[in-house]
């Protein structure tokens, strides 16, 4: 009984160890998480791109490159990876043309229409990407989606025209969908500026239009370079969206680690494209981040 | 160049942030506006720059009415309180910047950044973001920045602020010396009288939304128009007192003739005291209730048995120097016609 008391003890004075003296400590039990919960799972995925898989057996010794080499020598994979790429990419850019102006209307706008630009931008989050993106097919969907058969009962068009199963349906469906994470860090960034450059601007004689371009650009870099760099990466690994907007024969490299691993069961050749899809990913994101602080050298330097 | 100010009123809402402000600044002219925070001091050089447009009244730039001309067509200098530098422009980029946006040859405007940094003495700073630089070098940028444009008029608002108290001495003597050189018409707008008293021409004095005196410095702390002039600018012992016959008592065997009837303010200052420990036939007899140094003077603080407020006195510090706490003195004035005679207005 005693040694129970003791051991309860010394758990709390622990706890009250980590929580109290602040430093690392209080990170400790998130750290634990992640690492039982995110990273060894992702090791062992990215493991299973390097070993041997026969009928769901793993045989830890047989280590090789064999299934990396294969598929990068593979075309097939680099075309995939182009469209992943492209699609992030152009889906990215619409999104900053997109939420940019929001971001700033935001910060002009009164209370009232803030509040309302707010709970517009948030409240799709709060439906499923999935059920958005089945919306999606509803309207652009055949002759029967809402948009056809809008242009076919005003006699515009004579023939449904196919907006589905295409990169267009792909980057509209990505780029709804992506815009809240667009626009958040934008409206953080701008409703932060100090309006005082923009004045200055103004009266050293720039029009609104140079000082938008050559001032209030410039300054939200920061929210841009966020922005840009979270769409992409959700972009550039969103297997839905491809999967539903594009159909059957349009694949990405993410919809290529869903097919391996859940549809085909090839464990070796899922795992080794989620690798490369991640460690590409992360290149990516690392490469925007690289560029914003080199063009944001102002912001960094000290006296 | 000239400026006119003419009947100007602005409301917020409903509250009268300027009322009926007149003012005319000659060419070459530096002149400060001074007063209290929420005086409106900042809105109505707010209403010069074109930031803010005036409900009625009307601004003229020389010849020219300038009331509602947009801020970006106006040609007026204007140093924000925190410089508003670009911070991602250099220092020679920040002070191109009006003349890039009026597409002036790269060449002309190479040879005016220089020289425009050399009149600020920060030629060697070209290259640094405004984060490398300290306050005072900050303020300069943004002075060079206003000045390459050879403005009409130059406008400063709260520019002395964000200084440590030494540097700010320093910079406001500097300002003062540029502008001269340069010749520009200068407004500033302050609530620190010493900043006011150090740069202007003369001083506007503001209070609620009006423009209460416009004087010389010396104009201003010696023949105050109001009581809030008195008190705002400087020390000042208000004494208020009833006026019988066209005369009015101050103290003991201190008589004063005036043309005013009712109630008048009398206005003394610290310095126009003296002390004496002889037994004297006028003025006040009191004790010393609080004594400090500052430097060649020495401040007193009197109290006296039938005055309200204690007398502040300002002494040369040589004579003050056995008065200490607890001592009963004789104070009376200098000279009688120091003293500043004002109707007593009630403030509502």
């Amino acid at each position: 009984m005693n040694a129970h008391n003791n051991l309860i003890d010394s758990i709390f004075e622990i706890l009250r160890n980590i929580i109290l003296r602040g430093g690392i400590g209080p990170v400790i039990p998130a750290i634990i998480f992640l690492f039982f919960f995110f990273a060894m799972p992702l090791v062992v995925l990215c493991a299973f791109g390097f070993v041997s898989i026969d009928r769901g057996v793993v045989d830890w010794t047989s280590i090789s490159l064999d299934h990396l080499t294969s598929t990068i020598k593979d075309s097939l994979f680099w075309h995939i990876w182009w469209r992943s790429f492209w699609v992030g990419t152009v889906s990215t850019i619409f999104c900053l043309c997109l939420g940019y102006p929001v971001a700033y209307i935001y910060t002009l706008a009164g209370r009232g229409w803030q509040i309302l630009i707010l709970v517009a931008t948030i409240s799709p989050l709060l439906t499923s990407a999935l059920v958005r993106t089945y919306a999606w097919m509803v309207i652009l969907g055949g002759r029967r989606g809402v948009v056809n058969s809008i242009l076919l009962d005003l006699d515009l068009i004579d023939r449904p025209i196919r907006f589905l199963y295409s990169d267009f349906s792909v980057i509209l469906g990505m780029t709804q969908i992506h815009l809240p994470f667009m626009i958040l860090p934008l409206i953080t960034v701008l409703s932060a500026r100090d309006l005082s450059l923009e004045q200055a601007s103004l009266n050293l004689g720039a029009s609104r239009l140079i000082t938008f371009f050559k001032i209030i650009v410039p300054i939200s870099l920061p929210g841009v370079i966020a922005g840009f760099a979270l769409v992409f990466a959700i972009s550039y690994t969103n297997f839905i969206v491809p999967q539903l907007l594009g159909g059957g024969n349009y694949t990405t490299l993410a919809v290529q680690v869903y097919e391996f691993i859940v549809v085909i069961l090839d464990w070796n050749k899922g795992a080794i494209l989620a690798f490369l899809l991640l460690t590409s990913c992360f290149s990516f994101v690392l490469g925007i981040n690289y560029l914003g602080n080199w063009a944001m050298k102002w912001k960094e330097v000290t006296r | 160049m000239q400026l006119k100010i003419n009947k100007i009123n602005k409301k917020f809402g409903d509250l009268d942030v300027l009322v009926d402000c007149e003012l005319k600044v000659m060419d070459g002219e530096l002149v400060t506006l001074l007063g209290p925070s929420g005086c409106g001091k900042t809105t109505l050089l707010r209403c010069l720059a074109g930031f803010e447009i005036p409900d009625s009244g009307n601004v003229f730039l020389g010849n020219q009415e300038v009331t509602n001309v947009p801020c970006n067509k106006r040609n007026v200098g204007f140093v924000f309180q925190n410089y508003a530098l670009f911070p991602h422009l250099t220092v020679a980029k920040n002070v191109d910047y009006g003349l890039a946006v009026r597409s002036v040859p790269s060449k002309k405007r190479k040879e005016l950044v220089d020289k425009t940094l050399a009149l600020v003495g920060l030629n060697y700073l070209d290259n640094r973001y405004p984060k490398q630089l300290s306050g005072g070098q900050q303020q300069r940028v943004a002075l060079a920045r206003a000045l390459i444009l050879e403005p009409k008029i130059l406008l400063l608002d709260e520019a002395f602020n964000a200084l440590d108290a030494k540097l700010r001495i320093s910079m406001q003597i500097e300002l003062r010396k540029l502008v001269k050189k340069v010749g520009i018409t200068t407004i500033c707008v302050t609530h620190d009288q010493i900043e006011a008293l150090t740069i202007s021409d003369r001083i506007a004095i503001m209070n609620q939304g009006r423009i209460d005196q416009i004087g010389t410095p010396s104009d201003i702390y010696e023949r105050p128009n109001t009581e809030f002039v008195a008190e705002f600018l400087g020390t000042a012992n208000i004494f208020i007192r009833k006026v019988n016959n066209g005369v009015v008592q101050l103290a003991r065997g201190l008589e004063l003739s005036t043309n005013y009837n009712g109630e008048v303010t009398i206005v003394v200052r610290p310095e126009d005291f003296y002390i004496t420990s002889e037994n004297c036939k006028e003025g006040w007899i009191g004790t010393v209730a609080f004594k400090r140094l500052l430097g060649p003077t020495i401040e007193l603080e009197i109290a006296v048995d039938e005055v309200e407020n204690l007398l502040r006195l300002s002494i040369p510090r040589r004579e003050g120097e056995n008065l200490n706490v607890g001592k009963q003195v004789n104070v009376s004035l200098t000279d009688k016609k120091n003293l500043v005679v004002i109707p007593h207005k009630v403030e509502l």
